[in-house]
């Protein structure tokens, strides 16, 4: 029903998708961009979700789909299929939380294993609104950044920090890589179907 | 007018359905089949008061007060149960870092005092509760879990289920504007619930002593925190009613803040309903899935099917949130939460799949899934926001967005100074407030039909289209097409043998096998449970002690008469079932409840049976047709030595002569 009213016309669309530990803060971000508003209380996401938001980048209009995984490791098997399709993944931590700064790697393997080699990436730390418990510096996360070769932001969904900065640079990067590949233009729209990776033909197996 | 027509007919309705479950409590033995029934139809069990003496039952948890009405502590509850974990937790270095985040969680140092083996202390808690003005001294942390972590991650972003229902009235509002408080409430509710759960999974970590470093542990997952909820709310809220009945009844901590009732039940249905989901990974719940949707879904619609796997749709993903919390996550009317929960208690642990397909295949949602393009994302979108038809309670559509969170309706941060209105759960005054709204019928089946509430709030004008009573209906009545029993068979027609037994024997080891499709627990299908005023009764006349008051008593004598003058009614201690469980289930393989729990016939085996009925009317036809002409045969044979033995003779006397 809604997406009959998100079908307005682009140039392009792009397919982002948000990781990272429980709790970091991936629906918040993706509710302060998409919808620009805030709640302490956002819910626990289950399973997968997504939301659209038009941008214009450099006079091309995109519409960027955005999925929202679920953080806790069990979803893993489930979330992991959505990474095939995915053009630009945000990798998000908590800079309260050293933990899920620390699983970062682990889900930069995980998309070495499931997702495209050229995907784009971006390191996202957020909540940098709570300077008392901050405990993950600014240096670390631009260095672990830099180790991946990624961009990294510090974003604060709650007080409204670089986050459509954030979203705005991967979306750019993912439609120069795009261009470049001559990928652009309209017609990519088919190109790239977000779906669950199949381990093959009929054998439908999804664990 | 009419809406208002609507709205008393239907409280009419509740009151009588209310009725009709109070009545089948109140027997000395309990008809477990006929409360199942009750149930499944609709209005479900009504409410929380009865939800708090029917579960229980419904759950197999009969001697819960057995034995232990108004005496001190009985040793082998939960007090075992605490030691034993922290000893465990001694033991395994992984828990003991573990309980020590969870010291830091609670904001108050002074959790850290309680030890949670000892039970002294803890009594006197427990005995000071009745006065409100003694809370502050009920400790944080009541148990602790292996998950601890993630489930104050998660409970801390739980509001939704902890503020609805009874306590949101908007006349209650006014009185409490002061955020400060209602954000001390809320908090001290997600206490609560995260106690709860980690209660729940803490308890089960002592009945599997003997594997306490296995993989076999219920293992907490994101969604199990609104499942809690539910229970928290239909059976922890009033513990006002039950510490004035069993004020002294239990013993240990959770007694003291009234949560072992929904500690116990939300146990056992762990054990059972949710077990795959609980299991260390998601693997057999999503074989499980995988296995059943899709055949099923191509068996009860193929069109809708086909427009799916063309948006290569190739998981129900989008469906997931609603089996794992049975919709709790999805649907914000905590009263219709309660319904459906009523419904899935008592069924078979695959219903809600069932009425995932119910959903699905409903003609109002039908059509909207199909009148979408054939594109995953657009599919995954309509169909994760199908609950929405059934229930828009605390959603509203907002043109670009869809269905968006009403919690900022409310602005930002302070939403739920004007949502709430706060009870102190730990006191008792709930019950009365339980009570005002079933006068109210606040039930709400309908969105519409609920004035009180958020939903005079919602803006959509959407209605419920799509009752979940016919949901329920439908499901049951696809379930008496393809009981789960004949799942995997309908699998191996869908995806071939080979596949399914790989499916399923890559999964064979007994602790990692599917238990959605396993066979149910044996109080699923248990008949009849003694009531809690024999129990009690029972407990009394044992320990011989007299009841408490002249009001108990006289209560007793009159039941007492009752039993000794109700004919067929005087051994109410012995089990009055005569046929077996399975012989009651196929005797009764018909009925809602029966069919509901998994024991229908099924088409397959309704096939079979006519087949096998053709084949006996045949074989019985041919029997007869070749015993006739046996008949013929021999007549005619005995016949036709005659004949010939007189022909002979003739002949031979013809000859003679």
């Amino acid at each position: 029903m809604s997406q009959a009213s998100n079908s307005a016309p682009y140039d392009m669309q792009i397919k982002l998708l948000m990781i990272g530990d429980s709790g970091v803060g991936k629906t918040c971000l993706l509710l302060r961009y998409a919808n620009d508003s805030f709640s302490p209380t956002f819910i626990t996401t289950i399973g997968i979700d997504f939301k659209i938001k038009n941008v214009d980048v450099e006079g091309t209009r995109i519409k960027l789909q955005i999925w929202d995984t679920a953080g806790q490791e069990r979803f893993r098997t489930i979330t992991t299929s959505y990474f095939r399709g995915a053009q630009g993944i945000l990798l998000v931590y908590d800079v309260t939380d050293r933990r899920s700064f620390e699983s970062i790697r682990n889900w930069i393997s995980q998309i070495q294993q499931h997702a495209d080699v050229h995907v784009n990436k971006i390191l996202v730390g957020n909540k940098c609104d709570m300077l008392d418990e901050k405990v993950v510096s600014t240096e670390e996360g631009q260095k672990l950044a830099s180790e991946f070769g990624i961009p990294f932001f510090e974003c604060s969904a709650k007080n409204d920090i670089h986050v459509e900065s954030s979203f705005m640079h991967i979306a750019k990067a993912v439609k120069d890589r795009l261009k470049a590949d001559g990928q652009g233009g309209p017609s990519a729209k088919t190109g790239l179907n977000l779906k669950p990776n199949q381990s093959g033909g009929k054998d439908k197996k999804c664990c | 007018m009419s809406k208002n027509g609507n709205t008393d007919a239907r409280t009419a309705m509740l009151q009588e359905k209310a009725d009709d479950v109070q009545r089948v409590l109140d027997e000395p033995i309990v008809d477990l089949w006929l409360l199942r029934e009750l149930a499944l139809t609709e209005g479900g069990l009504v409410n929380d008061e009865l939800r708090q003496r029917a579960w229980p039952k419904l759950v197999g948890l009969h001697e819960l007060w057995d034995g232990s009405d108004e005496t001190l502590p009985t040793p082998k509850s939960d007090d075992t149960t605490f030691a034993l974990s922290s000893q465990a937790s001694a033991q395994n270095s992984k828990e003991s870092a573990l309980s020590s985040n969870a010291t830091e969680d609670s904001s108050s140092p002074r959790s850290s005092m309680f030890p949670l083996s000892t039970s002294e202390p803890l009594h006197r808690t427990a005995g000071s509760l009745g006065s409100n003005k003694t809370k502050e001294r009920v400790p944080k942390i009541v148990a602790r879990s292996l998950d601890m972590e993630q489930i104050s991650l998660d409970v801390t972003r739980c509001t939704w289920h902890l503020l609805t229902g009874t306590q949101r009235s908007q006349a209650f509002q006014m009185e409490h504007k002061r955020h400060r408080k209602v954000a001390r409430q809320i908090k001290r509710k997600q206490r609560r619930l995260a106690n709860l759960i980690n209660l729940a999974l803490q308890k089960s970590y002592a009945l599997r002593e003997r594997d306490i470093n296995s993989k076999s542990r219920l293992r907490y997952y994101q969604g199990y925190h609104d499942v809690a909820c539910i229970f928290l709310s239909a059976l922890g809220g009033s513990s006002g009613m039950q510490t004035s009945k069993f004020a002294s009844a239990v013993s240990g901590t959770a007694a003291s803040v009234g949560l072992d009732l929904p500690a116990a039940v939300l146990l056992q249905v762990s054990r059972s309903h949710l077990r795959d989901p609980m299991k260390s990974s998601f693997r057999q719940l999503q074989t499980c899935l995988c296995l059943t949707f899709f055949p099923l879904l191509a068996l009860f619609d193929r069109t809708l099917h086909d427009h799916l796997v063309a948006g290569e749709m190739t998981e129900p993903t989008f469906a997931l949130s609603w089996i794992i919390t049975w919709f709790a996550h999805d649907v914000r009317d905590t009263e219709l939460v309660k319904r459906l929960f009523d419904a899935f208690l008592v069924s078979h642990p695959l219903l809600p799949l069932y009425v995932t397909l119910a959903m699905l295949t409903h003609q109002h949602n039908r059509e909207e899934i199909l009148s979408t393009e054939c594109e995953f994302s657009s599919l995954h979108q309509v169909l994760a926001g199908l609950p929405k038809n059934s229930s828009a309670v605390g959603w509203k559509y907002r043109p670009g967005d869809g269905y968006v969170s009403d919690d900022d309706y409310y602005g930002s941060d302070d939403h739920s100074v004007t949502t709430c209105t706060t009870v102190d759960t730990v006191d008792g005054d709930v019950l009365v407030e339980d009570l005002k709204m079933v006068d109210l019928g606040y039930f709400g089946l309908n969105a519409t039909s609920v004035s009180s509430g958020p939903s005079a709030l919602v803006e959509v004008s959407t209605s419920s289209q799509v009752s979940f009573q016919t949901l329920i209906d439908t499901a049951v009545r696809y379930m008496d097409r393809v009981p789960p029993s004949d799942l995997v068979s309908l699998a191996k027609r869908y995806y071939g043998a080979e596949t399914v037994n790989d499916w399923l024997t890559s999964d064979s080891t007994p602790e990692s096998g599917i238990s959605l499709l396993s066979d149910t627990p044996s109080w699923s299908i248990e008949r009849y449970a003694k009531a809690d005023w024999l129990l009690k009764q029972n407990s009394r006349a044992r320990r011989g002690v007299r009841a408490r008051n002249r009001r108990d008593r006289r209560k007793d004598q009159q039941r007492g008469v009752l039993l000794t003058t109700t004919p067929g009614r005087r051994t109410v201690d012995v089990d009055p079932t005569t046929a077996t469980p399975g012989q009651f289930l196929q005797q009764n393989a018909d009925r809602v409840a029966v069919i509901a729990a998994g024991y229908g016939l099924g088409d397959m085996a309704r096939r079979a049976r006519r087949r096998t009925r053709v084949r006996w009317v045949r074989g019985a036809t041919v029997l007869v047709l070749w015993a006739v002409l046996y008949a013929g045969l021999t007549r005619y044979r005995r016949k036709a030595p005659v004949v010939t033995l007189t022909d002979c003779d003739v002949h031979g006397s013809v000859a003679e002569l």
